[in-house]
């Protein structure tokens, strides 16, 4: 569960309003789509919930945990994936899951069993033994995907996380989000892909310029715009006014 | 036209001037740190140059006694560009090869020698830095003591100006050479640091092996007999700084033009020739470098093998040394460069003409101020081997991860302890060697410099992290700025040496006090381990409120 209470992020002292008195409730079972132009304020919002960056007002309590008085329990539960697969580029596919294993105290059987699974899953377990820096972007995207499920977290946050992915993979993620999903725990994602949007969330925030605009099912999100045929239109619509 | 908006572009990116402009528009409070930080680094270079002149007017004194005041031109010029050269070779590795924008700059339409051009002036301009405090010391020295006129003036700004070139078209093309000649299977990079470290060698031994050789040839008389003996003696390594002296202290006016004229020349030459070697070079080994040839690929049923399981300060341990060893730039810097000049200052001691001075080190009285200085070098490698300085700033962009970790910051830092440690002990080989071969150290007196130095090491290592703790450098575009462009690393010296000295100052006022040799040493290493235990509990009560601020 993640809840967002009044979050307010500013840079520049003050000048530049990123995040601007935000509020929502995503629930455990549930796939939360994140959508706004570019600069809207969609990855401060997720750095403040992972814990990347310290909103200026209000809370975030991730899976009943206040992110400022229990950080360490707020980073066991979640999963992070960020819109750039930056990782250790001198280390080893192994060697990078060996460390998160170890900073999230997941048991060597444990984190084998699933890292095996899931290596096998997006195509990896070859490349597994290499380097890094010989991963194409895409792999660097898997790797670091593999990292953040590791730990089997109950909260599951993704900045753009099929920007790089195949197919296939980005298939399989969607599946993986699904199956998160149904086992009761929550997924937050934010995207520029519409479609995948609007099929697959439960629920849709959109934010423009640091505020909340719209926020619903689909089908609430419909009634709000005059264009309602697809997501793009109502997106559009909205984004615009 | 191209070749120079890069060289303007790169400036200004090193300088981050484009930045400052920012902060002076948006009337930004970081201006006024930067400002702090630009003061400090002139004030430490000020007082390093003011040591410097202090050390050259001594020597100034002896020499003009004996006709030969204007060899301290010479050495000047000398000790200037071999400066230029050790503290060159990394940095040209690293903003040559190791750059951010460098895929970028390859994908322009430009020639290899166009984009290195502006990669070089980056690397002059921080030459120039390096070369300010020795030679800027002896231009002015000479114009003080000689009473020059406004031609000297001239003719040092000139001087000056070319000082850095020829010793960093060296460098470079030594770089460009190396770089391009190791692209050889999977362990490059392994292969890169052993050519680089040999280069380094190369240019060590060179220098030594020309002096040397030089002061075995000739007597001293005939040196003295000859005005200018002692400035060709000391120019042999480097024949341009006996032109460069020449051009400041003529016998006439039309030879001192011809001199600088020369000087200037020929460093001109070096640049172009370095231009042509990075025509056919750079791109080479470039390009080669950034192709990573995967391993062979494993099998599902090997994964069983390959995960283990860690306690999470060891894991941090662990990743910083794995990272240490497999990035060239940071190898050749942190250990490479520490390991090599002790070593061959072990080997120089077995030089032809070294007898004397080994027998003085082994006698009594100098035996125990080796040994303290023998314990002070583990506790400096301390601060330099790992940099604790930078442990944070090195993590740069992957600073995110470390936000991200359920594991507190006090545990990530006792992580980065464990492993700037180990690489502290790297000195005790090194020592040992030493014992070995030249001081015959007894096993007691081996263990009391090791448990001394490792004492000294501890609030030397604490206070540097703290100093990174503060204020990480985390935006940096190459590695070498996360090092040696850090200004962490210049305020952890600082805070090191002082540390060091208190210390010694400890052990001299316990021997003041009447207590013997030994008593001092225990009173010096307890120092030290109280100094770091209250550094250590500070650390880690400030540790979670400061990474939390650190912004990614």
């Amino acid at each position: 569960m993640i809840e967002i209470r009044n979050v307010s992020k500013s840079y520049n002292k003050g000048q530049i309003k990123a995040v601007d008195d935000l509020s929502l409730q995503v629930q455990p079972g549930e796939i939360f789509g994140f959508l706004g132009p570019n600069g809207a304020g969609k990855t401060t919002t997720i750095k403040m919930i992972v814990g990347l960056l310290e909103p200026d007002r209000g809370s975030i309590v991730v899976n009943g945990y206040d992110i400022r008085k229990d950080p360490i329990k707020v980073r066991k539960s979640i999963g992070f994936v960020p819109d750039n697969p930056s990782v250790y580029e001198r280390l080893t596919g192994i060697e990078y899951l060996n460390f998160l294993g170890d900073m999230y105290d997941v048991p060597r059987a444990v984190r084998t069993k699933r890292a095996k699974e899931l290596l096998e899953l997006f195509e990896l377990t070859g490349d597994v033994g290499n380097l890094i820096q010989s991963y194409s972007h895409g792999m660097r995207q898997k790797l670091v995907l593999i990292g953040a499920l590791l730990h089997a977290p109950d909260v599951f946050v993704l900045d753009e996380p099929m920007v790089g992915l195949d197919p296939r993979s980005a298939h399989n993620l969607k599946e993986i989000m699904s199956r998160h999903c149904q086992e009761g725990k929550t997924v937050f994602f934010s995207t520029h892909i519409l479609d995948v949007a609007e099929r697959l969330c439960d629920r849709i925030g959109i934010i423009r310029r640091g505020k909340l605009i719209a926020c619903g099912t689909m089908d609430q999100l419909r009634h709000m715009a005059n264009n309602k045929e697809t997501l793009e239109n109502v997106f559009l619509e909205l984004t615009e006014q | 036209m191209k070749t120079w908006r890069l060289v303007v572009l790169h400036i200004n990116l090193n300088f981050g001037l484009s930045v400052l402009r920012h902060h002076w528009k948006t009337k930004d409070k970081k201006l006024l740190g930067q400002a702090g930080i630009t003061a400090v680094v002139l004030l430490t270079a000020a007082t390093f140059g003011g040591m410097y002149y202090a050390f050259l007017n001594m020597t100034y004194n002896a020499l003009s006694a004996l006709g030969h005041g204007q060899a301290v031109l010479t050495m000047g010029v000398v000790t200037s560009s071999l400066f230029v050269v050790l503290a060159g070779l990394a940095l040209v590795v690293s903003v040559f090869y190791f750059a951010d924008d460098l895929e970028f700059l390859v994908s322009l339409p430009l020639w290899p020698h166009q984009v290195l051009a502006g990669k070089f002036a980056t690397v002059l301009v921080n030459a120039y830095l390096i070369a300010a405090p020795f030679a800027i010391p002896t231009l002015v020295l000479f114009c003080i003591r000689e009473g020059m006129g406004p031609s000297y003036w001239l003719t040092s700004a000139l001087v000056f100006l070319f000082i850095p070139i020829l010793p960093l078209t060296i460098a470079s093309v030594g770089v460009l050479f190396i770089m391009s000649v190791t692209n050889i299977g999977r362990h490059k990079d392994a292969l890169r640091v052993v050519g680089l470290s040999l280069l380094l060698m190369l240019a060590l031994g060179f220098n030594y092996l020309f002096s040397s050789a030089a002061a075995g040839m000739e007597n001293i008389q005939s040196i003295l007999r000859d005005s200018e003996g002692l400035v060709r003696i000391v120019g042999r390594a480097y024949p341009p700084a006996v032109w460069a002296t020449r051009a400041l202290n003529p016998v006439t006016l039309s030879s001192g033009v011809l001199y600088a004229v020369l000087f200037a020349v020929v460093s001109t030459a070096g640049f172009g020739l370095m231009m042509v070697a990075a025509h056919y070079l750079f791109y080479k080994g470039l390009i080669a470098g950034k192709e990573v040839s995967p391993g062979r690929r494993l099998r599902w049923d090997e994964l069983d093998f390959r995960f283990s399981e860690a306690s999470p300060i060891r894991a941090i341990a662990r990743r910083e040394i794995r990272i240490l060893v497999r990035t060239p730039i940071f190898m050749f810097n942190s250990v490479a460069m520490l390991v090599i000049l002790p070593l061959i200052s072990v080997f120089t001691m077995f030089m032809p003409g070294s007898d004397t001075l080994r027998a003085l080190i082994q006698s009594g009285v100098a035996r125990q101020t080796i040994m303290l200085g023998a314990a002070g070098f583990i506790a400096i490698m301390g601060m330099f081997a790992p940099s604790p300085a930078s442990a944070i700033s090195r993590e740069g962009k992957l600073f995110w991860i470390s936000k991200m970790i359920p594991v507190t910051a006090a545990d990530q830092l006792k992580g980065k302890l464990v492993y700037s440690f180990a690489l502290t002990a790297l000195a005790i080989p090194i020592l040992y060697l030493y014992s070995l071969l030249v001081f015959s150290w007894s096993a007691l007196e081996f263990v009391a410099i090791i448990l001394l130095g490792m004492a000294g090491s501890a609030p030397v290592i604490i206070s540097n992290l703290l100093i990174d703790l503060f204020r990480p450098y985390l935006t940096w575009d190459d590695p070498q700025k996360a090092i040696k462009q850090n200004f962490n690393v210049v305020a952890g010296m600082l805070a090191g040496s002082a540390i060091l000295f208190v210390l010694y100052k400890a052990f001299e006022g316990a021997l003041e006090m009447g207590l013997g040799f030994w008593p001092a040493w225990t009173v010096a290493g307890a120092l030290a381990v109280l100094l770091a235990l209250l550094m250590y509990a500070y650390m880690v009560k400030v540790s979670d409120s400061l990474y939390r601020r650190i912004p990614v």
